[in-house]
C-alpha cells in the first residue's frame, strides 16, 4: 500500500473548504452543504486504507464520493430542513461579519437554479471544488477542452444575470 | 473570463464545524495503521473460523449423510487444474463499504500466504511496503521468472511487493485504463481459493492445465463475471497468478472490463506461456 505517508490532517484542511463549497453549489444551503460534507469525509476518512499516495488520486476519490453523496440527497423523496437551516439568517457569522456575502451568495444561487443539472455540476466542480479542467473532463467524460469551453459560455451566462 | 464573483460570494467554511468534524473522525477512526490491522485481524480469525467450521460440518457431514447427497454436496469445494476453488456467491470479507481489491491491497496477499504458509500456523498481522522490482529481482527469496511478453502499453510499476515471509512476490504493469498484477508463490499448499460460482475454468498454459477465474466482487460483494480475469498455472512448485482489471478514474473501484475480454485473455495467456524459470 502507498497510503502510510499520507498526511490525513493536511489532506482535511486542504480538502474540507473545497468539498463544503461545492456542496454549497449543489445545494444553496450552508447547514445543508455542512452535513453532506461530514458524509463524505466519513465515507472517505473509514476507506483511508484504499488511497494512493497522489493528490490528484486523493481528489479524485473524495469529489467522487462527493458527487455520489449529492446524487444520494437529491434522491430523498422528502428533505426536512433542520431548524437551523431556516435560523440561517440569523446567523452571528452572516450577520456580523458578511451580510453582503449572504446576499451575493444567495442571488448566486437564484442565478444558478436556471442551470441545467450538468451545468450546476460544472459550476460546483470548477468553482466550489476548484477542480483543474483536466480533473473535471476526467471525473464526468467530458474533454478536458469540452469542459473549457461549457465553463466559459455557463460563467458568460451568470455574469450577465449577475450584472443585472 | 471574469469570474471573481463566483469565488468571492460563497459562505465562509466556519471553523467551528471544521474542527469539530476532525474531532469526530480522528475519535472514531483513531488511527489508520491500527484500524487497518484490527481489521486484518479480524478478517484473519474470521477466515479460520469459518474455515473450521466448515471442516467440522464436513467431518460431521460424512458420517451423518446418505452415500448420494454426500457426493452432490461435496461438489461444492471444487478442484479446477489442482487448484481448489471455494465457490460462494458472496465475497469472503465483508467489512467496510470498498471493494477488497485483488493484489494491490497487499494484506489480501499477506492473508493469503500467511495461511497457506506451513510454516505460518499462526497468522500474523503484517503490511507490506511496496518495493521496486529491480530490488526484488537483484536477490530474490526464490526462484521464479518473469513474463517476456507484456501486451502493448503495460508498464511495468514501481509499486512491486515482497512477503515478509520470503514465501511470495508480486509485480504490477499498468496501462492507461488497466492493470495486470502478478503473484508469484513459492509453494501452492492446497488452500482454496474464494471464488464465485461456476466462475472458474480450467484451460491450458504450454499445454499444462491452469485455472481462469472470470470476475471479481463488486462494491456490494457480490460476485460479478464481468470484472477481471485472473489466471493461475504452476510451474514446478511455483505457483504464479495473474490478474487483469480496470479501474475507475472517479472512484477507483473495479469495473466490468470495457473493452474485448477475450483480446485479454490471449493476452494474459501468452503473458504466462512466456515465463521462463
Amino acid at each position: 500500500m502507498m497510503n502510510d505517508a499520507i498526511n490525513w490532517e493536511e489532506m482535511y484542511v486542504s480538502c474540507l473548504p473545497h468539498v463544503f463549497h461545492f456542496f454549497c453549489f449543489k445545494v444553496g444551503t450552508r447547514v445543508e452543504a455542512e452535513e453532506l460534507t461530514a458524509i463524505t469525509f466519513e465515507k472517505a476518512w473509514s476507506n483511508r486504507m484504499n488511497y494512493r499516495q497522489d493528490q490528484g488520486h486523493i481528489n479524485a476519490r473524495i469529489f467522487g464520493i462527493a458527487r455520489k453523496v449529492a446524487v444520494d440527497f437529491f434522491r430523498q423523496p422528502k428533505r426536512e430542513v433542520p431548524l437551523s437551516a431556516v435560523l440561517e439568517i440569523s446567523d452571528p457569522i452572516f450577520v456580523e461579519d458578511d451580510v453582503q456575502k449572504r446576499i451575493n451568495f444567495d442571488k448566486l444561487i437564484l442565478i444558478l437554479s436556471g442551470l441545467s443539472e450538468q451545468e450546476k455540476e460544472l459550476i460546483a466542480l470548477k468553482y466550489g471544488a476548484e477542480l483543474t479542467n483536466r480533473e473535471i473532463s476526467q471525473m464526468i467524460g467530458l474533454s478536458e477542452s469540452n469542459v473549457g469551453t461549457i465553463l466559459h459560455r455557463i460563467v458568460g451566462k451568470i455574469r450577465l444575470e449577475w450584472e443585472k | 473570463m471574469k469570474d471573481d464573483f463566483l469565488y468571492q460570494n460563497l459562505p465562509p467554511l466556519r471553523k467551528e464545524f471544521a474542527d469539530k468534524l476532525y474531532r469526530q473522525l480522528t475519535s472514531k477512526y483513531p488511527d489508520i495503521a491500527m484500524s487497518r490491522k484490527r481489521a486484518l485481524t479480524m478478517n484473519i480469525q474470521f477466515l479460520w473460523k469459518f474455515a473450521l467450521t466448515i471442516i467440522l460440518m464436513l467431518f460431521g457431514f460424512v458420517l451423518a449423510a446418505p452415500t448420494d447427497v454426500r457426493a452432490q454436496v461435496i461438489q461444492w469445494i471444487k478442484v479446477v487444474a489442482g487448484f481448489q476453488l471455494e465457490e460462494r456467491g458472496e465475497s469472503p470479507i465483508l467489512n467496510g463499504g470498498e471493494q477488497i481489491t485483488p493484489i494491490m491491497t497487499k494484506e489480501s496477499n499477506a492473508t493469503l500466504a500467511d495461511l497457506a504458509s506451513p510454516v505460518s500456523a499462526t497468522p500474523t498481522v503484517a503490511v507490506y511496503p511496496t518495493t521496486a522490482p529491480q530490488t526484488i529481482l537483484s536477490n530474490p527469496p526464490f526462484a521464479f521468472g518473469l513474463p517476456k511478453y507484456i501486451p502493448d502499453g503495460f508498464i511495468l510499476m514501481d509499486n512491486g511487493a515482497i512477503a515478509k515471509s520470503n514465501s511470495w512476490v508480486s509485480f504490477a504493469w499498468s496501462s492507461q485504463n488497466a492493470e495486470i498484477e502478478m503473484l508469484v508463490e513459492q509453494r501452492y499448499t492446497d488452500y482454496p481459493l474464494p471464488t464465485g460460482i461456476d466462475s472458474a475454468e480450467e484451460i491450458q498454459v504450454n499445454g499444462q492445465p491452469a485455472l481462469l477465474i472470470r470476475g471479481w466482487w463488486d462494491e456490494n460483494h457480490n460476485w460479478d463475471p464481468t470484472r477481471g480475469l485472473a489466471l493461475h498455472w504452476k510451474i514446478g512448485d511455483i505457483h504464479y497468478r495473474l490478474i487483469y482489471y480496470q479501474r475507475s478514474p472517479v472512484n477507483w473501484e473495479i469495473e466490468p472490463i470495457s473493452g474485448d475480454a477475450d483480446q485479454v485473455l490471449k493476452d494474459l495467456i501468452n503473458m504466462a506461456e512466456s515465463v521462463e524459470q
